[in-house]
């Protein structure tokens, strides 16, 4: 296959016969059925099948028109909301997100305007304005939508909005909305706006909450799972099912969540792209008049086969290969772990360089890439991929909520890539077991209850180790299994980290309380310590009998290295098993040099490696460094004062 | 060679005046010996905790990547270590005590150059500028402030541009960060000309401030390359002769006994050396 551009597409035929349903009725009609590839997408749409995957809740049809001018998105949307628990409703909740870059938000209050070493340019903020808000009877409820705070009271956040419903919704009723809004785009940051031609439209429309029932993530009464958008946090909603129609310049080429169900012919030089997509929590969308687009099938992949679109920015064409060969090896991998990806289709966006925010983020059916300035031979290009199609499984299928569990889908898609990167770069497991976490906090916090130096450290690399830690337990099949059953259990369900536990309980037949009371709802971490080392003469001459004096805090039931060096240079290995604790380990050699419990850092459960080293020092040395190094401060102070 | 003339004759004029007041010069060795014993007492029990952890180095057994992770795990233990804070805060008590010390020290190093004939009774060089002691405790406060605030701002600096260094490996931060270094030495010199000529000029019967603009004058304008390079020579020279001592000597105790005793040395020349080179009387 080759790479197209936008201007390369012609209809022919179609396209005029298209144009006359067009002149007729505009714009529901004017989407004409795309060219071939677009057919071959609609024969499998999940939103057309009798049976459904999810309990779809909620329906949205939005039409959304980009000015490219303005930089602002004008839309209208129909909402339709299924009532799925037992009590009337007299309320609904809407999230804003584009209003978390408006000034004085909790987002940028948090973030301090900062985001993974991305830098927000204050000069273009963005925002979201609702301009209609009606119900399907003609009820004007726009003067009755209030912006509420619920988890900081900070008044000039607009992220998040009640609106009181005139008359209660009742149980199975299904409630129908008429929204009208206007997003102003960022300079695109933290996933979301402009950057030159390029657009990146995620959390973009006035979107419903999740309503969550009885029972559902061991709630006792059903209600809204309201949270504000905060710097840290990420996404939670409701399985339905999503029709949008993109209008943009025709120049433009368009990324979405789900299958392109349409594109119209060019019409005063626009055009709408129309995408539907059923069993999906999300819905965004990226467009560029410079996308690279290609896009392969692999029919090994998922139930009914999967088409992979890449859509590339030009800086990348020599990483084409790379994107779509670890797209098909992932997918592969990750079908065989935990189970078959049901959606027939995967988009995978490249940003333009310099358009960072936009980059590595998940969507449902749709990831985006690290930005183009990433050097195309990087194995970044690899991880990135990696690590966003995981969230396809925990983010995108099993869907735990991101604003209050935020370790459940981070930690399961870092543990994810950890394997699965190490598949192709046997190093990087290694590796990332090595990163430092040097403030451990409980895994079970919600995500704003982290600060900016915590939140990526525990969330996405102590919650991996964790994982491996469980690992380490049950051995790599277990775990396997335990993951495997716990997508399958829960997808389209939303569970929580105890339903986790009561899967890791189940599969692995061991009780995990203990283990989830330390390393999850605390953050306690293993720490391995070489105490000291006790030397007494042994029958040959020059040789000792060494009794090292271990300890622990946290201990999991392992065998652990220990790495001694003799004074005469020679070095050898002892392991050493952490349930031993009260006897010392006893080796015998020449006198010791120094003492290394688990050099490599192979242990995942251990982040406190200072004391892991020893080496015997004699109290004449500590006087000498203890003599030179306040002589040496004092020299400092004489001068300086 | 009509400067080097001078500064040769500058150098011996100190260097006389050195001899000539001993007293000084062992009243500084003692008060350096004292604190050393005192910082010596304080980081003592810290490096009996700290030696047995430091890392042998040897990465032929060990991954390299072991140690940059220690060093990071070390580095933040130390500094939410509250036992390193204790020390911080007790070493930040000893600074403070020898800052109070420093108008006392002061009206010893310069009353050599109001004596009517050198003298190394303490009590006649504390008679002769006893009366400038609010004058002298004026500098020290202001020089205090001066060092503190600079050595304050170079290490939030030093730390930036090292996090920038290490984490996004920037080329431009590693060079202003030696450029940082090369201000922060011509600032030292710089500013250690002006606060000795500043209390000379006290010594010498100047008021506070105009002492201040005498020294400023000198310091600028009069001699500005001596002024700068003075100071930076006879710190490195002192400090590579500590260093030796420390090498050669057979004991850390002897060796800290010999350095303490050398250290006032280059100090007490150099402070003579530069109001000599720097007076108005000099052809």
């Amino acid at each position: 296959m080759s790479f197209m551009r936008s201007g390369n597409i012609r209809y022919g035929l179609i396209g005029m016969l298209s144009l006359l349903v067009i002149l007729a009725a505009w714009p529901a009609a004017d989407a004409v059925a795309a060219d071939g590839r677009a057919d071959r997408f609609a024969s499998t749409g999940q939103e057309d099948t009798a049976q459904t995957l999810s309990q779809r809740r909620v329906a949205y049809h939005i039409d959304v028109k980009l000015a490219p001018e303005t930089k602002q998105l004008v839309g209208s949307e129909r909402i339709a909301w299924t009532h799925p628990g037992r009590k009337p409703v007299q309320e609904l909740y809407f999230h804003l997100y584009p209003n978390a870059f408006a000034e004085g938000s909790t987002f940028l209050q948090e973030s301090g305007g900062m985001l993974r070493r991305d830098r927000m340019d204050r000069r273009y903020p963005g925002s979201m304005e609702i301009t209609a808000l009606r119900l399907a009877d003609g009820t004007n409820l726009l003067p009755a939508l209030e912006y509420v705070q619920p988890d900081d009271g900070n008044t000039n956040d607009r992220t998040f909005a009640r609106v009181v419903l005139p008359e209660p919704v009742l149980p199975g009723e299904t409630l129908e909305l008429d929204v009208k809004f206007r997003v102003q785009l960022p300079k695109v940051f933290a996933r979301m706006g402009f950057y030159g031609d390029f657009v990146m439209a995620g959390q973009w429309f006035p979107k419903l909450a999740a309503y969550e029932v009885a029972g559902q993530r061991q709630r006792r009464d059903e209600g809204w799972n309201a949270h504000q958008y905060h710097a840290h946090s990420e996404f939670y909603a409701d399985f339905g099912t999503y029709e949008v129609t993109i209008t943009v310049p025709e120049s433009y080429q368009v990324a979405a969540t789900g299958r392109l169900a349409a594109v119209s012919e060019p019409r005063y030089g626009w055009r709408h792209w129309t995408f539907t997509a059923g069993d999906v929590h999300d819905f965004a969308w990226a467009a560029s008049p410079h996308f690279l687009v290609e896009q392969r099938h692999y029919a090994e992949l998922g139930p009914g086969g999967m088409t992979v679109f890449l859509y590339l920015d030009p800086a990348h064409q020599e990483a084409k290969e790379r994107y779509f060969r670890i797209t098909r090896q992932a997918m592969a991998k990750y079908g065989e772990w935990f189970g078959p990806y049901p959606y027939e289709t995967l988009r995978i966006v490249v940003p333009p360089p310099g358009a960072g925010g936009a980059g590595g983020m998940e969507y449902p059916t749709l990831i985006t890439a690290w930005d183009a300035s990433v050097p195309p031979d990087s194995l970044a290009v690899e991880q990135v991929v990696v690590h966003e199609l995981a969230h396809q499984y925990w983010y995108g299928l099993v869907a735990s909520n991101e604003f209050e569990e935020p370790w459940l889908d981070e930690g399961l898609a870092t543990y994810t890539e950890n394997k699965m990167m190490t598949l192709i770069a046997p190093e990087y497991g290694r590796l990332t077991n090595m990163s430092p976490i040097l403030e451990p906090l409980p895994l079970s916090w919600p995500a704003w209850a982290y600060g900016n130096d915590t939140y990526a450290s525990n969330v996405y690399l102590r919650a991996a180790r964790v994982l491996s830690g469980i690992e380490e337990v049950v051995g790599e099949e277990k775990m396997l299994e335990i993951l495997r059953t716990y997508f399958q259990r829960y997808r389209f369900s939303h569970p929580s980290t105890a339903d986790f536990l009561a899967t890791v309980n189940d599969v692995s037949g061991k009780n995990f309380n203990d283990f989830f009371n330390r390393f999850v709802f605390s953050g306690g971490m293993a720490d391995y310590r070489i105490v000291g080392i006790e030397s007494e003469p042994a029958n040959e001459q020059g040789h000792y009998r060494h009794h090292i004096h271990l300890a622990a805090d946290n201990a999991l039931p392992q065998t652990v290295p220990v790495l001694i060096r003799h004074v005469d240079g020679k070095t050898s290995t002892v392991m050493w098993n952490s349930r031993n604790l009260s006897e010392p380990l006893v080796v015998e050699g020449p006198a010791v040099a120094w003492a290394w419990l688990d050099p490599a850092f192979t242990n995942p459960m251990e982040i406190h490696h200072v004391n892991n080293v020893y080496r015997p020092v004699k109290a004449n040395t500590v006087a000498a460094w203890a003599a030179w190094l306040s002589y040496w401060l004092e020299h400092l102070i004489f001068w300086l004062f | 060679m009509h400067t080097a003339d001078n500064l040769l004759q500058a150098l011996r004029s100190g260097w006389r005046m050195l001899l000539d007041s001993w007293s000084v010069w062992l009243l500084l060795a003692v008060v350096s010996l004292f604190f050393t014993g005192l910082e010596q007492r304080l980081l003592h029990p810290a490096l009996a905790q700290i030696l047995p952890r430091i890392p042998p180095p040897d990465t032929t057994v060990v991954p390299s990547e072991s140690y940059v992770v220690l060093l990071m795990e070390g580095t933040h233990q130390m500094y939410t270590s509250e036992a390193v804070h204790r020390l911080g805060a007790a070493l930040g008590l000893v600074v403070l005590l020898k800052w109070l010390l420093q108008p006392f020290l002061g009206i010893f190093v310069f009353s050599p150059l109001s004596q009517p004939a050198p003298t190394v009774s303490y009590y006649l060089l504390w008679r002769q500028l006893a009366h400038r002691f609010p004058a002298f405790c004026a500098v020290a406060v202001i020089q205090g402030v001066c060092v503190g605030t600079t050595v304050a701002g170079a290490g939030i600096l030093g730390s930036y541009l090292a996090e920038d260094i290490v984490w996004a490996g920037q080329i431009s931060s590693l060079v202003l960060l030696l450029l940082s270094l090369l201000a922060a030495g011509a600032l030292f010199s710089w500013g250690f000309s002006a606060f000795t000529l500043w209390q000379a000029a006290l010594a010498q019967g100047e008021r506070l401030w105009s002492g201040a603009t005498r020294a400023l004058k000198t310091t600028f304008r009069r001699r500005p390359v001596l002024c700068m390079a003075l100071p930076m020579a006879f710190w490195l020279l002192s400090t590579s002769l500590a260093a030796t001592l420390q090498m050669f000597s057979p004991t850390a105790k002897w060796s800290i006994l010999l350095a303490c005793a050398w250290l006032p040395l280059p100090f007490l020349w150099l402070t003579y050396t530069l109001v000599a080179a720097c007076s108005e009387k000099q052809p």
